[in-house]
């Protein structure tokens, strides 16, 4: 019964780790946006006992276990890869969604209608940096100066959102946070910042949540 | 041999328990911080014009993008133009859900008109618009083209959803903006001002 428990708890560990297998499986944005929250260690640490639960009968126990290991670690990997060789600079100006904020770190009781975004891209790690708050009408600037927000993390490609599977996200986990944020590449100079389910942010009359790359 | 099993379950269940609450910790701390998909919203913009209800109305779209977008249209601007003020709206047949007219309204380029004393830049221009795919890109986008009046001249749109619409240019490429403003147009809610 225990063993019955523990196996149903680790299918999706098991199927987390062919995700990106082409043709193997098919993935929901949400489905993808549950494995990729998974640590790889949480996955292998989770997946280990499978092939003993499986395999229990069989006294091969203890030459099965790094084989499979081996085997997640490389198909983790592999879904690990940033895809540029040097750096971009993207820039936008966007709005600034009420109630949850585009951004780990902005306070929901900061005032904000218009954010300034600077995101750099290196073939392993992002910096951001965005200023935010109340638009100073007639001016491209911020009422008081606004606030700044400073990120920086790694980031990866990964395939699919909610209305196209083969679409490349590109997924920023801020460092100090362990949070995401995604975005769609459109093409080598524009990414359109997503929801958390996958779905493009719908801008305003005024701005929207595009981000056109520099040569800054 | 009783008390030996008991620890025994103890210590499995404690592990499986343990486990689970390592796993369930690890899910949630990792979360994405983007906007929740409940707060990804349509923005209401005020007018001080009519605004349509037809049923034929499929949507209107606004946005500002930088002002080279006036040279797809053969339309003059300003030196000092930075963007210009668009707004779309599209059409179809209600039953047949077919693609029929578009009205697109550019403030910023255009004819000059005289308003109270001072001048600004303005253009309407109505059309037949239809739905066609592909992309150099991507062969399965979904691209609204737009007959601009001009014989073989069109005016490309790729449909991101249903609520964004990214502008292209004459070879179907996207158009990359600037800090400021971008070639995207966003399905807006049209409210009317207060008198």
């Amino acid at each position: 019964m225990r063993h019955c428990f523990i196996f149903f708890l680790q299918i999706p560990c098991a199927l987390c780790g062919f995700m990106d297998l082409p043709g193997l499986l098919q993935f929901r944005p949400a489905q993808k946006a549950f494995c990729q929250a998974l640590p790889p260690f949480a996955v292998i640490s989770f997946c280990w006992p499978i092939p003993p639960l499986i395999l229990h009968k069989i006294k091969i126990m203890n030459l099965y276990r790094p084989i499979f290991t081996a085997l997640l670690l490389l198909l983790l990997g592999d879904r690990s890869c940033a895809q540029i060789s040097r750096s971009q600079t993207f820039v936008a100006s966007t709005p600034c969604s009420q109630g949850t904020r585009p951004l780990p770190g902005m306070a929901v009781s900061d005032s904000c209608e218009l954010m300034k975004w600077k995101l750099t891209l290196s073939p392993d790690r992002f910096i951001l940096h965005c200023n935010y708050g109340i638009a100073k009408q007639g001016t491209k600037g911020f009422v008081d100066g606004g606030k700044t927000i400073d990120l920086e993390g790694h980031w990866v490609v990964t395939k699919g959102m909610a209305t196209d599977s083969n679409a490349t996200v590109y997924r920023l986990t801020d460092s100090k946070s362990n949070k995401m944020i995604l975005m769609l590449k459109l093409g080598e100079d524009l990414l359109q910042v997503l929801d958390s389910d996958y779905h493009l942010m719908t801008g305003t009359a005024a701005w929207s949540y595009t981000l056109n790359r520099t040569a800054h | 041999m009783i008390k030996e099993n008991t620890m025994k379950n103890f210590q499995r269940n404690f592990f499986g328990i343990m486990s689970v609450s390592f796993f369930c910790s690890l899910t949630v701390f990792h979360a994405a911080a983007q906007t929740a998909a409940a707060d990804n919203k349509v923005a209401q913009t005020i007018t001080y014009r009519p605004i349509p209800k037809s049923p034929d109305l499929l949507g209107v779209f606004q946005g500002r993008p930088p002002c080279p977008l006036a040279e797809q249209w053969q339309l003059p601007v300003d030196k000092d133009c930075e963007k210009v003020k668009t707004e779309l709206q599209l059409y179809h047949d209600p039953v047949s859900k077919q693609p029929t007219t578009y009205t697109i309204s550019f403030a910023g380029a255009g004819d000059i008109v005289h308003q109270y004393g001072g001048t600004y830049r303005w253009k309407t221009i109505t059309g037949k618009w239809s739905v066609t795919k592909g992309i150099p890109s991507n062969p399965a986008a979904i691209v609204y083209r737009l007959e601009t009046g001009r014989p073989g001249a069109y005016f490309y749109l790729l449909k991101g959803d249903e609520n964004v619409l990214f502008i292209l240019d004459d070879n179907k490429a996207f158009r990359n903006g600037n800090e400021d403003f971008s070639y995207t147009l966003n399905r807006v809610e049209l409210v009317a001002a207060k008198k």
